[in-house]
């Protein structure tokens, strides 16, 4: 349903405009690094069957307001809301099982395990939440079997049983996004996963997300690459100086005055 | 359905089926680990081993666990009502208990004696301190509910607290020195006294000399007793093999111990902190056994014997009868008091030595190197310092320092033999210096006399003198890792304690 | 009589039943060192722990009547291992969990402190005394006769080496096999990230210290039943053995910590055979320093990531 609604752009009765009904909501979270406001009182929402693209200028905080979400990082204020329930008390592991995923900016495989071990591991990981299933959960074929199938569908699976140590970073960026995936997470959090692809590769994972998408999760992307961006997102918060400036659909955000002068100018500026 | 204070704080109601269950489990756990070793006492019978039982101390601390943990419970979702009544009950009811004889007469003692847990009753009272310290934290959180204190905060309040005590320490220090001077004259102190107050200024001076490796350097040494053990040996043989008087053989022995810490530190110093820490232990302990077993040079296990006492700096001897006495040439009474008196000044002089030399060598380059050096070392060897020259440094100089004090425990005891310098003896010394906070000066003269005054004053306290050692390395380093009274001088500051420890990961 | 095939054969057998117990507890440094990066200086204590328990279980069982040999060795096997486990799970809960992500040397100067306070609390409650035992299994065959001496392998030898095979090799399946195995590799790499794919990260590690004192209290077990009796101080010497065991074989390597543990149980019997049984414990020391100085990384080590 969610994929018709996504494609007709037929709304009804939705919280967010042009957003879907909110799975997660993000409340006035604020983090600083000593005396430095990475991410200031920011706010925001995703739904299901939709795209929310994060962007902003370097040191924005994006990824800083990723790692909070997930409580990598402790923030001083604010609150995360996944599907009604609140996740500030709950450690990464839980918020995790709970429905989050999110992929590493920069990659962190683990490195003495093949690209399938990583991606199987991520399937099979709920079951250490128990000692005992920890202990006796010995058959993995179901979470290799499901690893496999993500594996070709990122168009990595040629690499399955290579170390990461040695494959280039666009595989990386991919291995990272096929972990987070085999979670089947309610709401997948990208930081950056097009960084490291050549264009023609670019083009067909944001296809991919796009899919992944209409398929039910829900997608917090942040990306640099504002063409593709464009093209799949159905939503966008702009971050600057860890504000949220602007946001809503994207044509219209692109549009505002202070979204071209604080991020577009200044990326220009740093271009030339 | 959730109540907020005027402050803010939200009081959630209260899910009692949850904290019975966590209270419960503690509850579970606590008898797991007492039901073995606590329920039943392995005794010495003829022939073998034989066991009794002590179900009721079981019993009691499991009780205990459980109600304590409520009690934590219950103060952590801020609602300390039942905690203000509950603790002042135990706390009197423990009192009772403890002062039944004095207060009630020995019959009721007696009477009592069945119900109350415990043979000894320290353990008792240390019920009723953790009890009082519960009751403490319930008064304190009623009085500020809001002020739930984060992480952060506390640290930048215990770092003032630091600091005044760093900034007090200014006029204390010259304080507690003239108290110290002016001690053996006083009327209370007697020989037991004095004998005290050598016993803690030795490890003070012990203290502030590891603090020179560990507070200053950031070296974790674990053995560093071998060198203590190197200068009373080296003392030893020195005095009795060559007749050597006191005076000559100090600073050899000194030299010794810091060859030694130089020699053992050359080839090591330049490992990672956690195994340096390891290979100083195994110094240590190998240090021991081979005075242990060098039976032509050191004694073996019977130790070396009939060490010369100190003169006065060679002019007079401390004896009844002799050509040149010290109370003949002044003119006193004998009194054996006389050579107490001469060897605390003497340790009170040599502490002193070490403490000057360390304010000194705090403003020299050299302490900033070792500060540099604690916190990275890649970049120091960019800066050009040379790590290794840097630490050895530290270390021998650390060395040589419980080489004087090894000096004066042989002279002071007449005998030494390796018993004295076993790993524990390190662990005590390591103990003053994390319990005085890491290189602070007056952290280790509070530390050394909580740690060594105490139980010596009160001998009952003897037994669990190591337990609690234990138990305060512990619980500072939970509390306060960098050190209880560690204080920075404001260098620059750039991230918090959390921050800094994000920016690594 | 030391230049004798027999001589030698019986060192060995003294060096293999001794480095079976090594092994056993250098696995839980070495597992320890390799997920939370601290040397968990209380481990030895751990051991002591699971002979007391031991022995109590033993007297207890003695007292109950309880004459078959191997019911009571394994009533003994499973009450050790439960509750000494629960030891290891209570100190990383309590005194290791709250410093996480502290600089090493604070979690290790805790964990002398927990060691300290372990020794002196068992002290306390059992006495200082030496806790003799009778032997439980006696007897042995004969392996070898040169003349008059005689080269036996004890039923007690036999039993430490098999059941340290065996727990071996169970440990090392269950690491290669189990999801706890996975998640400990996972959170040996990159804790945040294994957080990050669902592991359950404490617990994990709650599991790798209720593991690696298992195995310890077995040599804890195995050490009373060998030696015929133990004291609250055999966890110092133990201890810093068995973590020279792990160093050697390279610490964070599991097949190395069992080398190292049969190493070290080799050159002490050794070097006490042909040399002096006074400088045995110089011996294990000296190999302690001179492979942390020239080989930090051991015999089967990695070569060392520094990770926070
Ligand atoms: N652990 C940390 N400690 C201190 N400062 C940090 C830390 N992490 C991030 N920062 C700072 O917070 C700010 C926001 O960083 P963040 O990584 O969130 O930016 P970003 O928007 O993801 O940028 P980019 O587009 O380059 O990925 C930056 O100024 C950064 O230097
Ligand atoms: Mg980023």
């Amino acid at each position: 349903m969610s994929a018709q609604a996504a494609a007709t752009g037929d709304m009804p009765q939705s919280p967010i405009p042009g957003g879907g009904v909110p799975i997660i909501t993000v409340d006035h979270l604020t983090m600083r690094f000593g005396g430095l406001v990475a991410i200031d009182d920011v706010s925001f929402q995703a739904a299901t069957g939709r795209i929310t693209a994060i962007i902003g200028p370097n040191g924005a905080g994006k990824t800083t307001a990723f790692k909070a979400v997930t409580g990598q990082i402790k923030n001083h204020a604010g609150s995360v809301v996944l599907q009604g329930q609140s996740l500030d008390r709950l450690s990464t592991a839980a918020r995790v099982r709970a429905g989050l995923a999110l992929s590493h900016q920069i990659v962190r495989p683990f490195r003495d395990m093949t690209v399938l071990a990583n991606v199987t591991l991520a399937g099979g990981s709920a079951k250490t939440a128990g000692p005992w299933s920890a202990l006796f959960h010995r058959d993995r074929r179901p979470e290799e079997a499901k690893a496999v199938g993500i594996l070709a569908r990122l168009g990595i699976a040629d690499a399955a049983q290579a170390l990461p140590g040695s494959l280039p970073l666009g595989y990386l960026k991919r291995l990272e996004m096929a972990r987070a995936l085999a979670l089947e997470p309610t709401v997948l959090l990208l930081d950056e996963p097009l960084a490291g692809l050549n264009h023609l590769e670019a083009a067909a994972l944001a296809d991919t997300i796009a899919a992944i998408n209409r398929e039910g999760t829900a997608i917090v992307l942040i990306e640099h690459n504002l063409g593709e961006v464009l093209r799949v997102c159905q939503r966008l918060v702009v971050l600057d100086a860890g504000r949220v400036i602007a946001e809503g659909a994207p044509d219209r955000v692109m549009a505002e005055a202070a979204v071209q002068q604080a991020y577009l100018g200044r990326r220009e500026a740093s271009h030339a | 359905m959730t109540a907020t204070t005027a402050s803010g704080i939200t009081v959630r109601p209260l899910d009692v089926g949850a904290m019975v269950k966590e209270a419960g489990i503690t509850a579970l756990v606590i008898f797991a680990l007492s039901a073995a070793l606590v329920g039943f006492e392995t005794t010495d019978i003829p022939g073998g081993i034989g066991i009794n039982t002590r179900f009721d101390d079981v019993a009691v601390v499991v009780i205990l666990g459980f109600v304590g943990r409520i009690a934590l419970v219950l103060l952590r979702q801020h609602r300390p009502g039942p905690v203000l009544i509950g603790a002042p009950l135990m706390a009197v009811a423990m009192l009772l208990m403890l002062l039944a004889e004095p207060l009630f007469g020995p019959e009721t003692a007696v009477a009592i004696a069945p119900f109350v847990p415990f043979q000894d009753p320290v353990v008792l009272w240390g019920l009723l301190i953790v009890t009082v310290i519960i009751l403490v934290r319930a008064v304190l959180s009623r009085r500020h509910l809001d002020s739930e204190e984060t992480a952060e905060a506390r640290e930048v309040r215990m770092d003032s607290i630091a600091a005044q005590v760093q900034r007090a320490a200014r006029f204390l220090g010259p304080l507690l020195l003239v108290l110290a001077v002016i001690f053996p004259f006083m009327p209370m102190a007697n020989r037991q006294m004095l004998d005290i107050g050598i016993l803690v200024i030795t490890y003070i001076m012990l203290g502030w000399g590891l603090n020179i490796v560990v507070g200053l350097a950031g070296l974790l040494d674990l053995g560093y007793v071998a060198f203590y053990a190197v200068g009373a040996y080296s003392f030893a043989l020195l005095a009795t093999y060559f007749d050597y008087s006191f005076w000559i053989c100090l600073p050899f022995a000194g030299l010794m111990a810091a060859l030694a810490g130089v020699i053992l530190g050359f080839p090591v110093l330049r490992l990672r902190g956690d195994y340096l820490a390891i290979v100083t232990l195994g110094f240590g302990e190998m240090i021991r056994v081979i005075l242990l077993n060098w039976y032509e040079f050191t004694g073996g296990p019977d130790g070396l014997s009939g060490i010369p006492r100190p003169s006065f700096f060679g002019i007079a001897e401390f004896s009844r009868r002799s050509e040149n006495s010290f109370h003949g040439m002044f003119g006193l009474e004998y009194s054996s008091l006389q050579r107490i008196i001469f060897l605390y000044y003497l340790i009170l002089a040599m502490a002193m030595v070490v403490n000057l030399f360390t304010m000194r060598i705090r403003k020299l380059p050299i302490s900033r190197a070792w500060e540099a050096l604690r916190e990275d070392e890649t970049a120091c060897r960019s800066l050009g310092i040379n790590p290794r020259n840097t630490k050895l440094t530290a270390f021998g100089i650390g060395a040589m320092f419980a080489g004087f004090a090894g000096s004066f425990f042989a002279t002071r005891q007449g005998f030494i033999s390796p018993e004295s310098f076993t790993f524990i003896e390190s662990a005590v010394i390591l103990a003053i210096v994390v319990l005085g906070g890491f290189g602070s000066q007056i952290g280790v003269v509070v530390a050394a006399a909580l740690l060594i005054g105490l139980p010596e004053f009160f001998r009952e306290l003897q037994q669990y003198r190591m337990l609690a050692f234990g138990m305060a390395m512990v619980l500072i380093m939970l509390w306060r890792p960098a050190g209880l009274l560690a204080h920075r001088e404001p260098t620059i500051r750039l991230f918090g304690r959390g921050g800094r420890a994000e920016a690594e990961s | 009589m030391q230049d004798t095939f027999a001589y030698f054969l019986d060192q060995l057998i003294n060096g293999l039943t001794l480095g079976s117990i090594y092994g056993l507890i250098a696995i839980g440094y070495t597992m320890v060192y390799g997920i939370i990066g601290m040397i968990n200086f209380a481990h030895g204590e751990i051991f002591m722990i699971g002979s007391f328990v031991a022995i109590i279980t033993f007297l207890l069982l003695g007292i109950a009547g309880v004459t078959w040999i191997p019911l009571a060795l394994l009533i003994v096997l499973i009450t050790s291992m439960v509750l000494t486990s629960i030891y290891g799970w209570a100190l990383e809960r309590v005194a290791y969990r709250p410093l996480r992500g502290s600089p090493r040397l604070a979690a290790l100067i805790t964990a002398i402190g927990m060691s300290i306070f372990l020794q002196n609390y068992v002290q306390l409650l059992q006495g200082a005394r030496n806790k003799p035992m009778q032997p439980v299994i006696s007897g042995g065959i004969t392996v070898l006769q040169d003349q008059d001496y005689v080269v036996s392998l004890s039923y007690m030898q036999m039993m430490i080496i098999v059941v340290t095979l065996v727990l071996m090799t169970g440990f090392t399946l269950m690491i290669a096999r189990t999801s706890l195995g996975r998640a400990q590799r996972a959170c040996e790499q990159d804790r945040n990230m294994a957080a990050l794919i669902g592991v359950n990260v404490d617990r994990t590690i709650s599991l790798t210290f209720v593991v690696g004192a298992a195995l310890a209290s077995v040599a804890g077990m195995m050490f009373l039943m060998y030696y015929g009796v133990i004291d609250f101080f055999i966890g110092f010497l133990a201890g810093i053995k068995a973590f020279t065991a792990a160093v050697l074989g390279g610490i964070g390597s599991l097949p190395g910590a069992m080398l190292g543990g049969l190493l070290i149980g080799l050159i002490e019997a050794f070097w006490s055979g042909y040399f002096t049984v006074e400088y045995k414990d110089v011996a294990a020391f000296s190999i302690l320093v001179l492979v942390l100085v020239f080989r930090p990384t051991g015999l089967l080590g990695k070569p060392d990531i520094e990770k926070v």
